[in-house]
């Protein structure tokens, strides 16, 4: 009979200390706040679905939780690393499952053409509050220079070389040149949304 | 766009474009999950990288953009008009060669001065004076917020003193540099310090002080 105080197959369920131990090692609420955050941000990035994103974090949470009930970490400090891969690994397997469906359905086209209309609605809204910002931040921009090198850069993706050729700008220069572009866009963004505007929230 | 560093910012970059490294994606990742404003940060690029698409796919972006004008045609008015100042500030105190770029033999040179100096010896800007006559054009980094116009003394340092030597106007192009256009047998062997002081503004604005060595080639 196996020793169930010292689970070693990877499936198994955590004792109850163990997995108090486990959650001990996320840190206080407060850290495992904001690595989740961290990790739905993270997902995100990734998969570009938010309720998707919330979803994979909870199994990602759950992965490492029993994880560190088995076996705690030997460096604490490699925990967002371990929490990051545990994301990405679960946001890959997710990709694979989506596409081995399409190719069993079959139906794939008349799933896409009959979408949730909830879920458009709101990603619809968050896109379009996005580019509302966007827009506006980039008229309000004072130098011109700043939006073009903006535009290059972030929607064409010109290398360095390019940018500072079309723009007369020394390649010693080109860093600081974006990076004030940047920060004043930052301070116009600053300026006219609060976190709590629904009209910024997809820039937050 | 917070207060990160433009390394940060161009890694943030190559992320969201798909060209990491293995080594740096798992950095960047890690980052991500940890560091609350460098994933804000990443949040936002992202958020301004398809707003730029979608803004792209409806054909505005063109609009926002006004088609640059060649190199010298910006400054040409403000070049005129720090010459001329040049020619009546600087008569009392040095002869005054007027610069002609389009002058055969006449070389323009630029200097570029970043607003990042804070109590450091070395000098912002070094320029080694060449023996061929230099029409020299100081561009000046004046901040995020830079005013419409600034008036611009040069002063030579001696010892603990400073002697005034030019008083000249820059004007702020389109690029948001104040910029300014002189001869640069103005610019005897020395070091120097530049004040900037805002114009044609009603907002408060602080002076802006740079320093140049200039030697002998």
């Amino acid at each position: 009979m196996a020793d169930r105080t010292e689970p070693t197959t990877e499936g198994a369920a955590p004792s109850d200390a163990a997995s108090h131990a486990g959650s001990a090692a996320l840190g206080t609420p407060a850290d495992q706040a904001r690595l989740r955050d961290g990790v739905v941000a993270l997902l995100q990035s990734l998969l570009g679905d938010p309720s998707l994103a919330q979803d994979l974090c909870h199994e990602t949470f759950r992965i490492v939780l029993e994880r560190l009930a088995r076996r705690p970490l030997e460096d604490p400090a490699r925990l967002p690393a371990f929490l990051a891969q545990t994301a990405r690994y679960l946001a890959i397997e997710h990709r694979k499952r989506a596409a081995r469906r399409r190719t069993m359905t079959g139906q794939q086209d008349a799933i896409d053409a009959a979408p949730d209309p909830r879920d458009d609605h709101d990603l619809t809204l968050h896109e379009e509050a996005s580019v509302r910002a966007v827009r506006r931040l980039l008229r309000e921009l004072r130098w011109p220079r700043d939006r073009e090198i903006l535009v290059r850069v972030y929607l064409h993706e010109q290398d360095k070389e390019t940018v500072c050729r079309q723009l007369g700008i020394d390649e010693e220069h080109y860093k600081r040149v974006l990076h004030r572009a940047r920060a004043r866009l930052a301070v116009l963004l600053q300026r006219r949304y609060r976190r709590s505007d629904l009209f910024c929230s997809a820039l937050f | 766009m917070t207060d990160i560093s433009p390394e940060e910012a161009e890694l943030i970059r190559q992320y969201l474009a798909g060209s990491l490294s293995e080594k740096d994606l798992r950095m960047v990742e890690t980052r991500i999950v940890e560091d609350p404003e460098f994933r804000n940060e990443v949040e936002l690029t992202q958020a301004l990288r398809q707003g730029l698409r979608e803004l792209q796919k409806r054909g505005e972006i063109a609009p926002l953009l006004s088609p640059r004008r060649a190199f010298w045609s910006p400054p040409r008015v403000a070049l005129a008009a720090s010459l001329a100042t040049v020619a009546l500030g600087a008569a009392s105190f040095l002869f005054f060669l007027r610069p002609d770029p389009a002058a055969p033999g006449v070389v323009t040179e630029t200097l570029y001065f970043v607003q990042t100096r804070s109590a450091g010896f070395e000098p912002d800007v070094t320029w080694r004076q060449p023996r061929a006559p230099r029409t020299v054009e100081l561009r000046f980094d004046v901040g995020l917020e830079p005013a419409p116009a600034y008036g611009v003394t040069v002063e030579r340092v001696r010892g603990q003193d400073t002697d005034p030597v030019l008083s000249l106007d820059a004007v702020t192009t389109d690029d948001g540099e104040a910029i300014v256009a002189l001869d640069g047998a103005l610019l005897k062997p020395g070091d120097y310090e530049l004040n900037l002081v805002p114009r044609q503004t009603d907002r408060d604005l602080p002076t802006v002080h740079y320093t140049l060595r200039v030697t002998r080639s």
